[in-house]
Order: structure tokens, then sequence, then C-alpha cells
């Protein structure tokens, strides 16, 4: 894969895409995601600021923060409509009891991910870096379907499990 | 200047609801976020406490990325940030966040800068407009 920027290995605090990239994996950050990484990562400058600032980060819980942006981002580009798609409006008076409907399904599917074995082993499952579950779990944003479908496979659960209204 | 609603706003007021009342919400925030129909005309958007292009952690302005800004919003007293793409007269709202240290404001222009580039290609959800 070629990277937009040539490499000059004397700065080293201002590392080539790629060797981030494979410090990432050395620290043990799924795959798949490094792999999604890998492909977007020369088109989208905000994904390079991401890395970089992951790179110059020593304390584990930002890194950890960027982490699950890189996820969020990569989310956004991933599942972006080929053209502007317009969806129904959402009355101010129902944000708070959807809100509430987010919080309820998240939970019970947070149980079913303990019963069976807890974030990490669905991190590994899924391919989706732990931080990134950890914050889909304790935000109340309305669930992307493809997320609820990953971690519906990786848990054996049926569509019926997963079958929740707001997504999006 | 038209204000489009997009996903990300959506969202991110469906996650942070609980971070303001509803007085603030429809006595300060909405009508603050409405002044962008009047857009660069008004008053307040020449208060930088209030209005401010975005700028990455290396400095750089983010072009046609621009932060509203409102401090001590709630029961938690947060600095409330709603981050808008102003292009081909319309305006965008986008993620809104609230604003606990620097490295979270960097962390958010960094993602900015991707959603420009997705609502430039036409690439986002509409979830309505303001007014």
């Amino acid at each position: 894969m070629n990277f937009a920027e040539p490499h000059d290995p004397n700065k080293k605090n201002n590392p080539h895409a790629l060797e981030i990239l494979i410090m990432m994996r050395n620290e043990g950050i799924e795959d798949a995601f490094i792999d999604c990484l890998m492909e977007h990562c020369q088109r989208y400058e905000g994904l390079k600021d991401l890395m970089q600032m992951w790179f110059e980060e020593s304390d584990e819980g930002e890194k950890e923060l960027i982490i699950a942006d890189l996820q969020e981002t990569l989310d956004d580009i991933i599942n972006a409509p080929k053209e502007p798609e317009e969806r129904p409006y959402l009355h101010y008076e129902d944000l708070k009891s959807i809100q509430h409907d987010i919080h309820d399904f998240k939970n019970k599917l947070r149980e079913e991910v303990d019963r069976q074995g807890g974030i990490t082993a669905l991190a590994r499952n899924t391919g989706i870096p732990q931080p990134s579950l950890s914050r889909f779990f304790s935000s109340d944003s309305m669930p992307r379907r493809t997320t609820l479908y990953k971690i519906a496979k990786a848990l054996n659960l049926p569509e019926s499990a997963i079958g929740f209204k707001w997504t999006r | 200047m038209q204000i489009v609603i997009t996903d990300w706003a959506l969202q991110s007021y469906i996650k942070l609801s609980q971070q303001f009342t509803e007085t603030e919400y429809s006595n300060l925030l909405r009508p603050n976020v409405e002044l962008l129909s009047d857009y660069p005309h008004h008053q307040k958007f020449k208060d930088d406490k209030f209005w401010g292009p975005c700028k990455d952690k290396g400095g750089k302005i983010i072009r046609e990325g621009y932060k509203m800004k409102w401090h001590n919003i709630g029961p938690g007293n947060v600095q409330l940030r709603l981050l808008v793409v102003i292009t081909d007269e319309t305006a965008y709202l986008c993620n809104a966040y609230v604003k606990n240290n620097a490295n979270k404001d960097f962390r958010e222009m960094a993602k900015l800068k991707d959603k420009i580039s997705l609502i430039k290609e036409g690439r986002y959800i509409f979830r309505g407009e303001l007014l």
C-alpha cells in the first residue's frame, strides 16, 4: 500500500502511518480495525491526526479514547451514504423516551455479553477494539445496525435478539 | 442561511440531553443555534466567547469548521460545544460534546476534518432543518 507522504526517518516524532499501524498491532489492537484504518487513513486527514495523537500519547486511558474515536470515524466513513440520505425527523418531545429505550436495550445486551465472557472476548470475536465497545455500551446514542450484526454474530444471537427500532 | 440537522447532531443531542435543562434548551441553546440563519451578520458571531473557527492540534484553522460555545451549562456546569460546518450557504450541525479537557477538543477537531470531507462529498444523513 502506498502512503501519501514520503517518510523521513529522521523525524522520530512524526512517524510514517504504516509505522503507527505496526505499533498498534504490536500493542494487541484488533487486526480487523488496523486493516480498516490502513485502507482509509491515506484519504482522511482526521484519521491521520488521530493516529499521530495516539503515537504521541503516553497515558493509556487517553490512548483508549483515541482508539474509540478512530473507530467512530471509520464507522462514519464506511457507513456514509453515497449521496445525502434523508431520514425521518424526530420530535423533540420524543427524544427523552428514545434515550431511555436505547439505554435499556444496551443494558440488556451488555448482560448477554457479560454472560459470554465479557467485553474482552467480544472485542476478540468482533474485531472491534475494546475501548470502542466500552463506549458503545456506555453511550446513549443509537447503535449502528452494522455493529449490532457483528455483536450478534460473535454471541451467536438470533436477529430477534438484536431487533431494535432505534438503530442507524 | 439554511440550517441542516445531520445525524451526527441528532445522536449528540440524544447522548448529551442530560447535560442541560429543558429551560436551557428552549431559552438559550436552540435560540443561539437559530442565529445561524442570520450568519455572519448577527453580533453574536463577533463574540469569540460564543463563536470561533476550529483549529487542529497544530493550531491550523480548519476551513469551513466552526464552534459554538456555551459555558457553565446544566447541573454539572459543563462547557458545551457544537461543531458547525458552513459551506455553500448552508450550516450543517455536526457533533456536540462536553469539553472537559484540551485533548477532547483536539480529538473532536480531527473527527470534524473527516466530517467536512463527507459533507462536501454529499455523504451525510439529513435529519431535518432548523426553523
